[in-house]
């Protein structure tokens, strides 16, 4: 069952994205906002992958949602290319389909810096249509779903969560805070995961390239995240990463294959 | 080693032919494929052609998650590929294992590695259909042992991308063509994934090399699979997103975009 007629459960990883979402008049085509913050991005000043890959899920996930209505849709997969530079303002992604099937929905997305228009990620998110338990959400067209400005400064992503450095990775406890109003592991927390892991096994690191493979949904926990190194390339480092449920029998939550930059580049 | 044989598909003059990969589905539900390294399927620097990788792995994947579907059938949702571009031995081998099969979608990773360890890392996403009247009966995983669908005389006599026909319009915007015939057909009579995967390569190389002015070589590939190519001749566009990555269009002569895709190319080592 959803909670999506609560205004308060399964928001805090929206709210910690801080991304409004605006459907355009344009059919097909969401926009979303987020305000400059330093918890998006690192000591470098560039915008964490894993909140950025976050924010692209929202708004691609609810521009395939609408598009999807009256049935809803769960994200599958998402393949983004990151360009880690210095964020200089806040966030502006536009979502669009390319295509929406009776099965399958496939939205694009960039996200760009404000401030200088700059290309910060590039993606494709592909999401499965299904009957959502309790309905879809339930929306006034053009949808405008805005959320508050943080009235004080944010913890940097994984002290928000609660991830924490584990065995050969990372670990995170199924807290009401990391969780989407379907009651599972919300999907910009999973993308968090993996980047932390990747820089766990590295040292640090920038992501450049993800292919994150939603596979089953997380509902226990803790999540444990390893990220194994596969070898090195001329643009840096190739990774396979496994997000598990070790409280559901460890089972498979997603898998990533990512692309990094050991000390990290900005431009 | 079995002969892979079907009424119609694919013809005996076939680039899955031509290529003389080896397959096989064991019993404890992983595939394996193998590809003889030819020189007409190495770049210049011996390493494999991403295309060419993606070809075996869109093989593989299909045939991995067609059998885990049976009797329903399925069709390529997108296909990730990652390579590690360094010369390859002789031979390529691919594990192919399910991540994950659904309802609706099946989720298969293949691991890519030769006699010095690993080459490389693809997925591929299926969507589940119903199984139709010409749909190819599949072996029994663990049955059979290894297939293949090269006959005797099958193989390449100059380069991959030659044979396919490749023709390089406009290599600042990545604009490549490749006449459709029964050479890439797949079993729907549209070009194969893997071919499709192979002109993205293409293109990627064509505008990321233009622009820097050496050659490169695609080391990813990320693309989505939005329609079938019918009808010919296929095309491409690209755009930029930085010095090593391009977005690539591929359209159909009508115009339609029918698949997207996302490569880096790299200077070789």
């Amino acid at each position: 069952m959803s909670q999506f007629d609560d205004p308060d459960a399964g928001r805090s990883v929206t709210r910690y994205l801080g991304v409004t979402l605006r459907e355009q008049a344009e059919e097909g085509v969401v926009v979303g906002t987020a305000p400059a913050g330093r918890h998006l991005v690192d000591p470098l000043g560039i915008a964490h992958a894993g909140v950025l890959l976050g924010m692209i899920d929202s708004a691609g996930g609810v521009c395939a949602g609408l598009a999807s209505l009256p049935r809803w849709i769960v994200s599958t997969n998402l393949v983004g290319r990151l360009v880690p530079r210095k964020l200089e303002g806040g966030v502006v992604l536009r979502a669009r389909v390319l295509r929406a099937g009776r099965n399958s929905v496939v939205t694009t997305i960039d996200a760009r810096d404000d401030a200088t228009d700059a290309l910060l990620a590039d993606a494709v998110l592909t999401s499965a249509v299904l009957e959502p338990a309790g309905g879809p959400p339930n929306y006034d067209r053009p949808m405008v779903l805005e959320v508050p400005t943080a009235k004080t400064e944010l913890a940097d992503p994984n002290s928000f969560y609660g991830i924490r450095p584990a065995a050969a990775g990372v670990e995170l406890p199924l807290t009401d805070t990391v969780l989407n109003p379907w009651g599972i592991l919300h999907g910009g927390v999973t993308t968090t995961l993996v980047e932390s892991a990747v820089r766990h096994t590295l040292g640090g690191a920038h992501l450049t390239s993800v292919v994150l493979h939603f596979l089953r949904p997380g509902r226990v926990g803790p999540v444990r995240t390893v990220a194994t190194w596969i070898g090195s390339r001329p643009d840096g480092e190739l990774l396979r990463v496994e997000v598990r449920d070790l409280g559901a029998e460890a089972r498979t939550m997603a898998i990533a294959i990512v692309s990094a930059t050991p000390r990290g580049t900005s431009s | 080693m079995k002969q892979i044989e079907h009424e119609s598909y694919p013809p005996l003059q076939h680039v899955l032919r031509d290529l003389r990969i080896e397959f096989e589905m064991r019993a404890d539900g992983t595939g394996h494929v193998w590809l003889p390294v030819s020189e007409f399927v190495r770049n210049p620097t011996g390493s494999v052609h991403a295309g060419v990788l993606a070809t075996l792995v869109d093989l593989m994947g299909g045939g991995l998650a067609a059998a885990t579907v049976q009797p329903d059938w399925i069709a390529t949702a997108d296909l990730t590929l990652h390579v590690l571009p360094r010369p390859a031995g002789d031979e390529v081998e691919g594990v192919a294992r399910v991540l994950r099969a659904g309802r609706t979608t099946a989720v298969i990773e293949v691991e890519l590695h030769d006699d010095r360890g690993a080459l490389g890392i693809a997925t591929m996403s299926f969507a589940r259909l119903p199984r139709r009247a010409d749909n190819p009966v599949l072996p029994t995983p663990g049955v059979g042992g290894r297939g293949t669908m090269a006959l005797p005389d099958s193989h390449l006599t100059e380069p991959i991308v030659d044979r396919l026909g490749f023709a390089v319009v406009d290599a600042a915007s990545g604009a490549i063509e490749l006449p459709l015939g029964s050479y890439i057909v797949n079993t729907l009579g549209a070009v194969q994934g893997g071919i499709v995967a192979t002109a993205a390569v293409v293109a990627a190389d064509t505008i990321v090399g233009w622009n820097a002015g050496h050659v490169v070589e695609v080391c990813d590939l990320q693309i989505t699979y939005l329609a079938l190519v019918k009808a010919g001749p296929l095309r491409t566009t690209a755009r930029l997103i930085d010095p090593n990555t391009a977005d690539v269009s591929i359209l159909d002569s009508t115009g339609r975009v029918t698949t997207v895709a996302t490569a880096v190319a790299v200077r070789p080592a």
